[in-house]
């Protein structure tokens, strides 16, 4: 009987290894590279191409300003108003877009989940970012680049993907709205269905915000076809700055 | 004697009610212990196999990659009378351009600028991301085509499939603009008409990528021009920099644009 146990023991294993070689269940299994294919393992596959819709966008608490961003803001209402073209030297300059502005961009973005890094790619000039799965933490603020898309590190909560994000640049973004020194945020992405990735993206900004500000964001999958275009920006083309109907005015240079 | 008899039987008939009922047990044990094996090794397998990669993407060359001094392998190309007659001059004036105005590099210039790309695959897709100006590369592993070539609006860096031959992802790449950096190793530039397949291969058990790219394009090589990359892995703990390219930096123009001088 024992015996008999372990053949039918021993046809398990086999058949878990059949299954194994044939190329199932290779969480654990070594590459070439001697690491794992991917740390996606159980977690959620939220790898793909994802598209805002319009009944995804801005749900949440209307924020709350500082009154220094309240009076930038009436600032910048009023240089519309009165013949400002808008254009700000970001757009003007083809200047990196500074996260997260693909996030409220129309076109798609894309993740892709690698065993110890995410990456998300936006068709955005110099939008795509590195969120780094590996344990790491921020570096130290002696070491820290303030850059357009900061510094992003990410863990898995259950289903929901934490990614925490330090480092960001200063300054007016590319929407016209001022960005302090000392931004922090936090993102939670969890899968609604395969279809329908939500956001909740929670941004600390002392400078703008009174209290931390969260939204909640809806993006669908995109269709299978799609695939990534380029966002072309020259800024040595002045004709892409000007409109035969209405000329813009020039952008106040960044260096003058 | 009878019930001695009666006694035998009775003995007998225990045994046989123990022995089946010992019996019926082992079975259980054993069903169960098979069970437990299955519930050990199978089901978990099945269970990851949803988001995992199949045999038709069966190598992982993720992560940092830096073409070192010693990376390059990259002969003369044979290029079309027409294309012999691009000088030097004129693609450095191009490049200068392009790098002076923060416009975006491309292929394949992003493939070997001088800091460490990054490569990220899952089952879907792979992307190459470079640090200094660039958008970023897809390369989709999901069987699709490319897409109709007159209704595609070309880039810098094409339209990207690959596939796997064994340990070697092939890539096969269409609908480049001449636009960016168009310069390529060796001689020769992108044009709309280039077709590139690239190869790529782990070495020394993932401690190097070779990657050989092979160009064809009928305006500018008399014959497909080949060369190779040998990619070491980067540091472990590699931070990319994000490269903030300011074109409104009226010093960094006079840089860019003015003779040096002593």
């Amino acid at each position: 009987m024992t015996r008999f146990c372990s053949k039918a023991f021993g046809i398990a294993v086999v058949f878990a290894s059949v299954l194994s070689a044939l190329g199932y269940g290779t969480a654990g299994r070594q590459t070439p590279a001697g690491e794992p294919f991917t740390s996606a393992g159980t977690t959620p596959d939220i790898g793909g191409i994802w598209e805002p819709r319009a009944d995804g966008r801005g749900r949440g608490a209307v924020a709350k300003l500082t009154p220094a961003a309240m009076e930038r803001a009436q600032k910048r209402r009023d240089a519309l108003a009165t013949g400002d073209s808008g254009v700000t030297d970001v757009a003007r300059w083809c200047g990196a877009l500074q996260f997260p502005f693909y996030l409220t961009s129309s076109p798609p973005w894309d993740i892709i989940v690698g065993p110890k890094e995410i990456v998300v790619l936006a068709e955005r000039q110099e939008a795509s970012r590195h969120i780094f799965m590996d344990g790491r933490g921020h570096p130290d603020p002696e070491h820290l680049e303030i850059t357009a898309n900061g510094d992003s590190i990410g863990h898995w909560e259950g289903d929901t993907l934490v990614v925490d994000t330090v480092g960001l640049k200063s300054g007016i973004d590319t929407t016209g709205i001022y960005r302090g020194a000392h931004q922090h945020l936090i993102e939670r992405y969890r899968l609604l269905d395969q279809n329908r990735l939500s956001l909740t993206l929670t941004w600390e900004d002392p400078e703008v915000y009174a209290e931390p500000y969260t939204t909640q964001r809806v993006y669908y999958r995109s269709d299978p076809s799609i695939y990534a275009m380029e966002d072309w920006c020259d800024a040595s083309d002045e004709s892409q700055w000007r409109s035969d109907a209405a000329p813009l005015a020039p952008a106040t240079r960044v260096h003058e | 004697m009878k019930d001695d008899m009666d006694t035998v039987k009775n003995n007998n008939t225990s045994e046989k009610i123990c022995y089946k009922a010992s019996r019926l047990s082992a079975i259980a044990r054993c069903f169960l212990v098979t069970f437990a094996g299955l519930f050990v090794f199978v089901i978990p397998t099945l269970l990851q196999s949803s988001s995992q990669s199949s045999p038709s993407n069966p190598v992982n060359i993720s992560g940092f990659w830096e073409v070192r001094y010693d990376g390059r392998n990259i002969p003369n190309a044979s290029l079309t009378p027409a294309a012999a007659k691009i000088t030097a001059a004129e693609q450095a004036k191009n490049t200068m351009h392009v790098i002076r105005w923060c416009i975006l590099s491309g292929m394949p210039m992003m493939m070997d600028s001088g800091a460490p790309i990054d490569i990220e695959q899952d089952s879907k897709h792979i992307g190459i991301l470079a640090e200094p100006v660039s958008g970023p590369r897809t390369i989709y592993l999901d069987g699709r085509k490319h897409p109709d070539m007159n209704l595609f609006d070309n880039t810098t860096i094409g339209d990207s499939i690959g596939h796997w031959e064994s340990d070697t992802l092939v890539v096969d790449t269409v609908g480049f603009s001449d636009k960016g950096i168009t310069a390529i190793p060796g001689g020769g530039i992108r044009t709309p008409h280039s077709h590139l397949v690239e190869r790529y291969r782990l070495e020394d058990n993932g401690a190097h990528l070779l990657v050989t790219f092979t160009w064809t394009d009928p305006t500018i090589f008399a014959k497909p021009h080949t060369y190779a990359l040998r990619y070491s892995r980067a540091a472990p703990g590699y931070r990319p920099r994000d490269y903030d390219c300011d074109a409104s930096d009226k010093e960094r123009a006079a840089f860019l644009e003015n003779a040096p001088h002593e």
